[in-house]
């Protein structure tokens, strides 16, 4: 499927932008996205997900960007004939039909015309609107609205799938049918990149994730690396913390109201939590479970827009130039 | 060239669905119609040549005699250039297309809507000229409708097969591009449909004053001009006569040539400032006038220099009258100022007024975030 040598299909380098001299939006972005997955972009509100995918889409100019989308450098005009994008809050011409506002967007992205027609189709019924096709946009709903873009943004038959707040206004079903749309691209190769705030829709499809916080890639990579250092296993029992519990090198334990008290053990070895079930069996213990935890992405962005600092999520928005200044001013 | 056609496709589907470009095609049908009802009628009772025939409209004679020297296909042709064009592209339906088109850049520009196109494998510049372009359709299309209708009735009522008819479509679409420039401009940089046309329109009343200040300020100074030159004339005559009454007249015509001078230096600066501004400003006046130009031949009009309601028109005073200057005269100078008006400056300095324009906002639209 991929035509350029690259390794990867989104290879961002030194990705900054500033708005009007004043607010620093993007800061040394570094992310990588392989070939043939699919790539969840996470942050909160004015964190710069849209302005990155802006800058990739050539929407937005970058005040610096190096690195390369399906081997070319960033802001490539004709590479973006093998991307399909979804922008949020999308406005489609509503003047025209869903089957012409595919075939006119993929004029756009220089699909000849028979392939038009036969994808607009076909796209059509993949999304589940070719009853509509031939009804105006301005009778469509939300969730209509959402379907026929995700069509146009698979219209000519891309490598590399931009979307972005993709479910947004979509019911659960058809929620579910994006997701399986999107596993069906990524089963056929093509890469998708998904910018979302529903983290539970992107941790059931994305292979790997990176977090933006104020502009900066606060962290990346599998949803299992991320979450590496939080597996653990808890055990749930009757009565109060046992007295041997410092024996055991990585485990601790945490009372709950109900007169239960968690034993946590740092590990996701089995054979580490064979021994203090023994212990507690032996000291006539009820064990209400035991199970394998790992943190959800939902902990894990919570996490990564925590100020350590201060235990609070940082301000929404990107980060002023004024913020940084003062920020370096306190840490001379 | 498949973007490229897309695009202007999708102009033309943005204009149809637009009620404003049918209302205005309607009316133009309206309006062009008029040609078909207007003819001429001998007049039985007539016992001189002046009236001998009569405008007619339908069935219905008017008491309007049809001026000397004119025939039906005059008629059709004037209705065509003065109410069709002067009056009705240039202006009611000029200002139903800037109303109508006002809002294609800002809607295009609105946020959802700039990223479905910017992100295609297209260049900014090609997607803002080939809008602009396709901005210029609603009047491409409405004057193209109109010219072929009047051309088949003039050449089917009067039998003049006039292609010059053709001409109003270059004109026009120029006309309406030197005010939808200043929109597209205006659009790019507010996108504010209202904001858009209201500096347009603004615009347009700023360029229509300037044209009026032309006219204006030129008949004062072509007729200080002819004063001038008449009270040279006389100046010589008086002092080659061997009278004494001219002798004494001279120091009084030299003071009133030394007061006319003056005062046609004073006219001369100020209609020479009007047309300099004018020299950097697109030309709308002037470039509908090009098709009277083709269509109307001069002989074909009513003669007014010697038209005796015209001398005593109050711009020329006694005092000029008495050395002999005509209302006629100045008429006559004055339109042939306008008429050694170029081409090449009547249109050549308006496109380079909407080449810089368009450059901006090329430059506003190429560089702007969205």
């Amino acid at each position: 499927m991929t035509s350029d040598n690259g390794k990867y299909a989104i290879d961002l380098h030194e990705v900054d932008k500033v708005y009007k001299g004043k607010v620093h939006a993007l800061c040394s972005i570094e992310m990588k996205v392989h070939h043939g997955e699919i790539f969840g972009l996470l942050g909160p509100n004015g964190a710069g997900k849209s302005t990155l995918v802006k800058i990739m889409m050539t929407v937005v100019r970058p005040t610096k960007a190096k690195g390369t989308m399906l081997g070319q450098p960033i802001g490539h005009k004709p590479t973006l004939a093998r991307v399909g994008y979804l922008p949020e809050h999308h406005r489609f011409p509503n003047y025209l039909t869903g089957r012409q506002t595919l075939e006119f967007f993929a004029a756009l992205a220089k699909v000849d015309r028979p392939t038009r027609k036969k994808r607009a189709a076909s796209l059509l019924e993949l999304v589940g609107m070719s009853e509509w096709g031939n009804k105006k946009i301005s009778s469509y709903s939300k969730g209509m609205m959402q379907r026929v873009g995700i069509a146009q943004a698979l219209m000519n038959d891309p490598d590399l799938i931009v979307l972005d707040e993709p479910t947004d206004g979509v019911d659960p079903v058809g929620r579910r049918d994006i997701r399986d749309v999107l596993i069906k691209m990524k089963d056929q190769g093509k890469t998708v990149f998904l910018n979302s705030h529903l983290l539970s829709e992107l941790e059931m499809v994305c292979d790997r994730v990176a977090i933006l916080v104020q502009g900066k890639v606060a962290t990346q990579g599998t949803i299992d690396d991320l979450t590496a250092d939080s597996q653990r296993y808890e055990i749930v029992i009757d009565g109060q913390e046992p007295s041997w519990v410092n024996e055991f090198g990585d485990l601790r334990a945490e009372s709950r109201a109900n007169h239960q008290t968690v034993l946590i053990l740092g590990s996701t070895d089995a054979g580490k939590v064979q021994p203090i079930i023994d212990r507690l069996r032996s000291t006539q213990t009820t064990i209400h479970s035991i199970k394998p935890v790992r943190e959800s992405l939902e902990d894990l962005f919570m996490r990564a827009v925590t100020d350590p600092a201060t235990g609070k999520a940082y301000q929404p928005g990107a980060a002023s130039t004024k913020r940084k200044k003062k920020r370096a001013g306190e840490g001379s | 060239m498949t973007q490229t056609l897309a695009l202007f496709i999708d102009a033309y589907r943005e204009l149809n669905a637009r009620k404003m470009f049918w209302i205005t095609l309607i009316l133009s049908g309206v309006v062009v119609s008029t040609l078909l009802i207007i003819g001429v009628v001998d007049n039985p009772e007539s016992t001189t040549s002046f009236d001998s025939q009569h405008i007619k409209v339908m069935f219905w004679e008017t008491p309007i005699p049809l001026p000397l020297g004119m025939d039906l296909e005059d008629i059709l042709k004037g209705t065509f250039v003065y109410l069709g064009i002067g009056v009705w592209l240039t202006w009611a339906a000029a200002i139903l297309a800037l109303i109508s088109t006002a809002g294609i850049f800002p809607d295009f520009l609105s946020a959802g809507a700039i990223d479905l196109v910017l992100h295609k494998p297209i260049g900014r510049l090609r997607i803002f000229l080939t809008k602009y372009v396709g901005g210029l359709l609603f009047v491409a299309l409405q004057v193209t409708v109109f010219s072929t209708a009047a051309f088949a009735i003039v050449g089917f009522r009067a039998g003049a097969w006039e292609p010059a008819f053709f001409l109003a479509i270059p004109l026009v679409v120029a006309f309406f591009s030197f005010l939808f420039c200043v929109s597209a401009l205006v659009g790019t940089i507010t996108r504010s449909a209202i904001t858009s046309l209201l500096v347009t329109m603004l615009f347009w009343v700023l360029l229509f004053a300037f044209n009026t200040a032309d006219e204006v300020l030129s008949m004062p100074r072509v007729t200080n001009e002819i004063y001038v030159e008449k009270l040279d004339e006389k100046l010589i005559e008086l002092r080659n006569a061997d009278d004494a009454n001219s002798k004494i007249r001279v120091p009084v015509v030299e003071k009133q040539l030394v007061e006319a001078t003056e005062s046609r230096d004073l006219w001369r600066k100020w209609h020479s400032l009007i047309y300099g501004i004018k020299t950097v400003l697109p030309k709308t006046g002037e470039t509908i006038s090009l098709l009277e130009r083709q269509l109307i031949e001069k002989a074909d009009l009513p003669d007014t220099t010697n038209n005796n309601n015209n001398k005593n028109l109050p711009s020329i005073s006694s005092k000029m009258a008495a050395v002999g200057v005509r209302t006629a005269d100045v008429i006559v100078r004055m339109e042939d100022i306008y008429l050694n008006r170029t081409v090449t400056w009547i249109l050549g300095t308006s496109f380079i007024f909407e080449a810089f324009v368009l450059s901006l906002a090329c430059w506003v639209f190429c560089r702007r975030d969205y």
